[in-house]
């Protein structure tokens, strides 16, 4: 073929086009898929069965209200379907898989969360609840909309979990259940935590805000002594809370640093606060001496709201991943009598023993390594090897669990149970490379151990110089410099401007995991991209289509389509895509897997296929020059006279991919492909996107490979991939992003996901971490610079308590006001 | 201005009982979802869903 690309005309579409939406959805209904249902005394158009079924139950329950309230519309309910399987319902029952998520399971309440998907506006909360709290035997039902999470309280005796989880699926939505992992439960009690303690630092705050304005006002106008003294007793007594309680977290890590002999801000926080605190506590109880109360309760209120801020917004993301990455459990279907394929139950994968038979339907995972004892199949192991073609076993052949079954059922004979398939060892190398990731360290945290040790040299340096000019003050001069040198801007300047990048990102569809991976971003060195799924879509393409008789390509397609329809297999999905409006049908459908279907379109026996399949119904079949110089995925449509048509396929590049990567080469970074996919199709990627570092036929350990060896050479690595077999090389990597279509194992595991399905995303969030850390920078120097001066003018002698509050808060407003440029950040386009 | 020592222990009784609320509106898992209240209290119900048949 030449190298022109030719597009394929549009099919000509027989119907006028209708333009009645969906009322359900809101999308354009097909005539010839349209249902319709009498609601509410209207005759309402569907676009499908599902949507009208869905619909009517709605209306059913009294809840049309819905259709006015909601502000967003749901996707057909016929796409979403596919999202769980059927049987799912079924195998929530389980002992197994009920006792890892039901809590207080005893005989009267049950209590459990679901993550519920597909919703999409807040009024599918009020639906949902509504629903449930009309059924009989649920006690109570709550769905936090941020989360998507759906708490529920109901009696065992009435409703089975298989109920629960159909009703909800019969207005639309579907749950899969979540089960609070250590980690989740752990970042929800520190949250609150942390809110309680800022909380009570604010209240308290406050008061002795207003008690230090009456004293500062002192200066002024004289004030008793007795009611000095009442005014700082009391200020003694709000900040106990604050040092004692609120405080704490603070002074907790700076012990942990002392004791593991390493420094973060928290050391001379605590310095600082423990040496302003002691220092008041005297001066109160002698008479005599400044207080610095404002200035700790200030500076405490302000750590605790940057630290509660930032880890909010963690909190956030984390919950964001939690849902979006919340799976079903896995399902087999088990043969009960050996022999007889017909009766199967269903049970959990996790069940299954070494040695029992499942039935593995097309369009299913295998859900455990073994072999065929029945049938042959085309299977599409692209999880496990990235390899994006399918691969065809017959009897005896062998299948891998995660790997999915194409074409035709077949029965697997288990050779070992699921947490000993190959999947389960990608895991296990994934947990491994999670432990061994290499840990950044913060820009401030770097030179806190420092910053520590020269204050405290300062310190006692204009001690000694005050004592030895025999100054009464000398004492109170070094505590002025203790006090000053307390970081609050230093240790603002990176947090806050953290906590504005994660926002910032959100906004733009970015979601940023971990905190690192802003620093990590912005300082990666070499860009590693997958292929299948990263670079190019995930699904085969119609690229071209040739035809030989004096059929047009629509026509020829359309009969093709037809075919294609009764196969699972991609390039039959790709053809049936690329021809949605004008269907023909096809009877008779014969399919001959890993060859291709036969079957009867227009009166007419038609063949689609590979070459030796179409040579073997075909009399005259094309001469072999023109047909066998053709790599890649090729399907041959054929009469029983000749061939009509030829269809290449391809895994087009995603449309961004090209800008993407030259943005990147104007970067000083380095590239390199990484694919388990064979040489021929990595070349071909890579020469298009002109990458010149291009590694095929990758096992995930081959990748893990890779990576550590780039890192080994000084490489500061980000990863850019999909697939579970990219998860284990996302953990390793320095900093890793993962695709809005990604597997859930691989979205779990990347520190940045990208949730428009856009890879210019990466672009964007790549400028916005330089962005930031520059802001860092910025925010770092200009925090030093204060309290170089502060210190030098407190060493002096010339820092008085409230000149010390009034230019702490100064710098941190000014470090916050920096952070807060990120906010209005707007990525130039690429 | 004797009043003080009648008033300041007054603002420090109120700061600890507002303290103490906002110790318990926490526990009581008030701040949990901050984005689902704002839209719930405009979904007002106004009829009641039929029960099960």
């Amino acid at each position: 073929m030449h190298s022109i690309i030719r597009t394929i005309d549009a099919p000509a579409n027989p119907y006028t086009p209708a333009m009645t939406e969906c009322y359900h959805c809101g999308e354009v209904v097909q005539v010839e898929q349209q249902a319709i249902r009498e609601i509410a005394g209207q005759n309402r158009t569907m676009c499908c069965e599902g949507c009208a079924t869905v619909a009517a139950v709605i209306h059913a329950s009294g809840l049309s209200a819905y259709y006015r309230k909601r502000t967003a519309l749901p996707r057909p309910v016929d796409e979403t379907k596919q999202s769980l399987p059927e049987a799912f319902a079924d195998i929530l029952d389980d002992e197994m898989i009920r006792s890892q998520f039901v809590r207080s399971d005893h005989e009267e309440l049950n209590e459990a969360d679901f993550i519920v998907q597909n919703m999409h506006c807040p009024s599918c909360v009020w639906l949902i609840e509504n629903r449930l709290s009309a059924v009989a035997g649920i006690d109570s039902a709550s769905v936090n909309y941020r989360t998507q999470k759906l708490s529920l309280k109901w009696r065992r005796a009435e409703l089975s979990l298989a109920d629960i989880a159909r009703t909800i699926e019969s207005v639309g939505y579907q749950v899969v259940p979540y089960s609070h992992s250590e980690f989740s439960r752990t970042i929800q009690a520190r949250h609150q935590d942390l809110l309680k303690r800022t909380g009570i630092a604010g209240i308290f705050g406050m008061q002795i805000m207003v008690i230090a304005v009456a004293l500062y006002a002192s200066a002024w106008t004289s004030i008793e002594i007795a009611y000095e003294e009442l005014f700082r007793r009391l200020s003694l007594l709000f900040v106990l809370p604050i040092m004692f309680y609120c405080a704490a977290p603070i002074f907790r890590g700076a012990l942990q640093d002392l004791k593991q002999r390493s420094a973060t801000m928290d050391v001379p926080i605590a310095l600082g606060l423990m040496v302003a605190f002691i220092a008041s506590l005297f001066a109160t109880l002698s008479g005599t001496g400044e207080i610095y109360y404002d200035s700790i309760a200030m500076f405490v209120f302000f750590q605790l709201t940057a630290r509660f801020l930032e880890q909010g917004a963690y909190r956030k993301m984390n919950e964001r991943i939690n849902s979006l990455t919340a799976a079903a459990p896995t399902h087999a279907n088990r043969l009960t009598d050996p022999d007889n394929p017909e009766h199967v139950d269903v049970v959990p994968a996790l069940r299954l023993k070494a040695g029992e038979r499942v039935l593995v339907r097309p369009g299913e995972a295998f859900p455990a390594d073994g072999h065929i004892v029945k049938g042959s199949t085309d299977i599409n192991e692209a999880i496990l090897t990235g390899e994006s073609n399918v691969i065809t076993q017959g009897t005896g052949g062998p299948v891998f669990g995660g790997s999915i079954n194409v074409s035709q059922p077949v029965v697997v004979k288990v050779s070992k149970p699921s947490s000993a398939s190959a999947l389960a060892a990608i895991v296990e190398l994934l947990e491994k490379s999670v432990s061994q990731k290499p840990s950044g360290t913060r820009l401030t945290d770097r030179i806190a151990g420092k910053f520590s040790a020269t204050v405290v040299l300062i310190a006692v340096l204009t001690g000694a110089f005050w004592y030895y000019f025999d100054s009464p003050g000398w004492l109170a001069h070094s505590i002025a410099v203790l006090v000053v040198a307390c970081p609050c801007a230093l240790a603002l300047a990176v947090p806050t401007a953290l906590t504005a990048t994660v926002n910032a990102a959100a906004r733009e569809g970015i979601l940023i995991a971990r905190p690192d991976a802003v620093h990590e971003l912005a300082r990666a060195d070499t860009f590693v991209f997958d292929k299948t799924g990263t670079l190019t879509q995930s699904d085969a393409q119609l690229k071209h289509v040739e035809t030989f008789s004096n059929k047009d390509r629509p026509h020829a397609l359309g009969i093709a389509a037809a075919l294609a329809s009764a196969s699972e297999h991609p390039a039959s999905k790709a053809l049936v895509r690329s021809l949605k409006r004008a269907k023909v049908d096809a009877t008779d459908i014969l399919a001959t897997h890993g060859s291709g279907i036969a079957g009867v379109v227009n009166g007419k026996k038609h063949f689609l296929g590979s070459l030796e399949f179409i040579r073997a119904n075909t009399v005259h079949a094309l001469q072999d020059s023109v047909l066998e110089e053709q790599s890649g995925l090729v399907a041959y449509l054929s009469d029983e006279q000749r061939v009509i048509a030829v269809f290449y396929f391809d895994n087009p590049l995603r449309e961004d991919a090209v800008p993407l990567i030259g943005w990147l080469k104007t970067l000083p970074v380095k590239l390199a492909l990484v694919t388990g996919d064979r040489k021929a199709e990595a070349h071909r990627v890579a020469a298009r996107l002109d990458i010149a570092q291009t590694h095929w036929g990758c096992s995930p350990e081959d990748k893990l490979g890779i990576i550590k060896l780039r890192q080994s050479e000084g490489e500061y690595v980000a990863m850019v991939g999909d697939g579970v077999n990219d998860a284990p090389v996302l953990a390793a990597a320095n900093v890793s992003v993962a695709p809005a279509n990604s597997q859930q194992i691989a979205k779990a595991h990347a520190d940045v996901l990208l949730l428009d399905d856009q890879l210019k995303l990466l672009a964007v969030v790549r400028s916005m971490a330089e962005f930031a850390v520059n802001i860092m920078r910025n925010n770092t120097i200009w925090a030093i610079a204060y309290n170089l001066v502060g210190i030098s003018l407190a060493a002096a002698g010339l820092v008085p308590p409230l000149a010390a509050a009034v230019g702490m808060s100064v710098s941190s407003l000014a470090v916050v006001g920096n952070s807060l440029r990120i906010m209005s950040f707007k990525p130039t386009p690429i | 201005m004797e009043v003080l020592y009648l008033l300041l222990p007054i603002a420090l009784l109120v700061s600890v009982v507002i303290a103490l609320f906002f110790l318990w509106s926490v526990r009581s898992g008030q701040y949990d979802d901050l984005d689902g209240e704002a839209h719930r209290v405009l979904m007002d119900d106004d009829h009641h869903p039929t029960p099960e048949p």
